[in-house]
């Protein structure tokens, strides 16, 4: 019986799928993340089906990209796409580095635009996140902030709002820009 | 007292007949009393919830309409709103997403002052086929220190203001930093899209809706990404890559 890590299975439950032309969008409903899987990556996690082993991915990434894709190309594509959680649990099959991974695409003569699987992912904002933040804000009660506007008296004291909370200004400035 | 409420009141809004309504605000106005030697402070309420007190009734109204602003762009149903500006170019949007600080509304009015349309400082608004409508509101312009705000219409600085829909024709990420060269490299669609979703209000809400709208307002659209220095060396060049891509 063959080994269940050599058979990753993407996650269908607590995810939002957009498919663009190379790419695919994955929003994560549980972690409030947001994911963009490059053409590589999303040809493995697109055949992540629990039914399908490393091999067959890499035969699969030969056939659909024209690469001479091998397993350790899937199974870093597998590390990439399960350290963003988007395998069930259990499919991760190994660890590797990103510069390691390129050194190696180099050695065969590839360029890791191409042959590359890269993750790249947010966190959703929250709301007030995605507002203008300005030095003077609004709070009502310590710590509960409206968010923040123009031209209110700060009443977080020496403290300023940002998303609902009054913070220290160096956190602020970090956090919202404020 | 309407009056100057109306004034304060989101870009767009209408009076409707309905007696329902999703989000009640009411307005306590304060003031000094003849009678006794005393203030009373405004006070604000959003639903049964005091959302400000202040002495300043401008202040409070202001409140009022950042309160105002924030509940829409949340609760809107179809329409995504993401934190950017906007000016339309040639029947064509350019969107500038971006968090606050990053030197967005320069961008808008030294385009605006260049001819562009002005659609917002604010919000891109996308419908569900991807277009973006206008929220223009006035320009807040800071000063140098990033403290002080002028408020600035679209005709006080020489431009106009859209009225009709757009389809995206660009996007540019940028942030100023001083003394910086904007040699901008291309996003594909799907990081373009999650820049999009980085400032977008309903991102955690709705996230379908907003995911799929915004996929839909940058396919086959140039995306741009890189630091910016001074405005000036930028506008023309964003004009002509929106005239190169049409």
């Amino acid at each position: 019986m063959s080994n269940p890590r050599n058979k990753p299975k993407r996650r269908k439950q607590g995810v939002a799928v957009q498919t663009l032309a190379d790419e695919v969008l994955v929003y994560d409903l549980e972690r409030h993340r947001a994911h963009c899987l490059n053409q590589v990556a999303a040809i493995v996690w697109r055949h992540s089906d629990g039914k399908t082993t490393v091999s067959q991915l890499a035969r699969v990434l030969r056939e659909e990209l024209e690469v001479p894709a091998d397993t350790e190309l899937v199974r870093y594509a597998v590390d990439r796409l399960a350290k963003a959680h988007l395998l069930q649990d259990g499919s991760r099959v190994g660890r590797y580095s990103r510069r390691e991974f390129i050194a190696r695409l180099k050695k065969l003569g590839l360029a890791a635009s191409v042959a590359l699987p890269v993750v790249t992912s947010i966190v959703s904002p929250t709301p007030a996140h995605a507002l203008s933040c300005v030095q003077e804000s609004q709070c009502g009660a310590a710590g509960n902030c409206v968010p923040c506007y123009v031209g209110a008296t700060n009443q977080c004291g020496t403290l300023r709002c940002c998303n609902g909370d009054c913070l220290p200004i160096s956190a602020a400035q970090n956090a919202c820009g404020c | 007292m309407l009056d100057r409420v109306e004034r304060f009141l989101p870009p767009g809004s209408k009076p409707v007949r309905s007696r329902v309504v999703d989000r009640l605000y009411s307005l306590r106005v304060g003031g000094a009393n003849p009678n006794r030697n005393i203030r009373r402070y405004n006070l604000l309420y959003a639903d049964i919830k005091r959302i400000g007190r202040s002495m300043d009734l401008e202040e409070t109204l202001e409140l009022l309409a950042s309160d105002m602003q924030f509940y829409v762009a949340e609760a809107s149903p179809t329409r995504v709103f993401t934190h950017a500006g906007v000016v339309g170019w040639r029947g064509r949007a350019i969107v500038f997403p971006g968090k606050t600080f990053t030197g967005k509304t320069t961008l808008v009015a030294a385009l605006v002052k260049a001819g562009a349309t002005y659609y917002s400082d604010e919000y891109a608004v996308f419908d569900p086929q991807g277009r973006v409508h206008p929220y223009p509101r006035p320009l807040s312009i800071r000063d140098q220190k990033g403290g002080h705000f002028g408020s600035y219409t679209a005709e006080e600085l020489g431009g106009s203001v859209g009225s009709k829909p757009l389809p995206v024709g660009l996007v540019v990420v940028s942030e100023y930093r001083p003394g910086a060269r904007w040699r901008p490299r291309a996003l594909s669609p799907g990081q373009a899209t999650l820049a999009l979703l980085a400032n977008t209000v309903s991102a955690r809400v709705r996230p379908k809706i907003a995911l799929a709208t915004l996929r839909r307002s940058v396919r086959r659209v140039p995306i741009l990404m890189g630091a910016r220095g001074e405005v000036e060396d930028m506008v023309q060049t964003v004009l002509s890559l929106l005239d190169e891509a049409a």
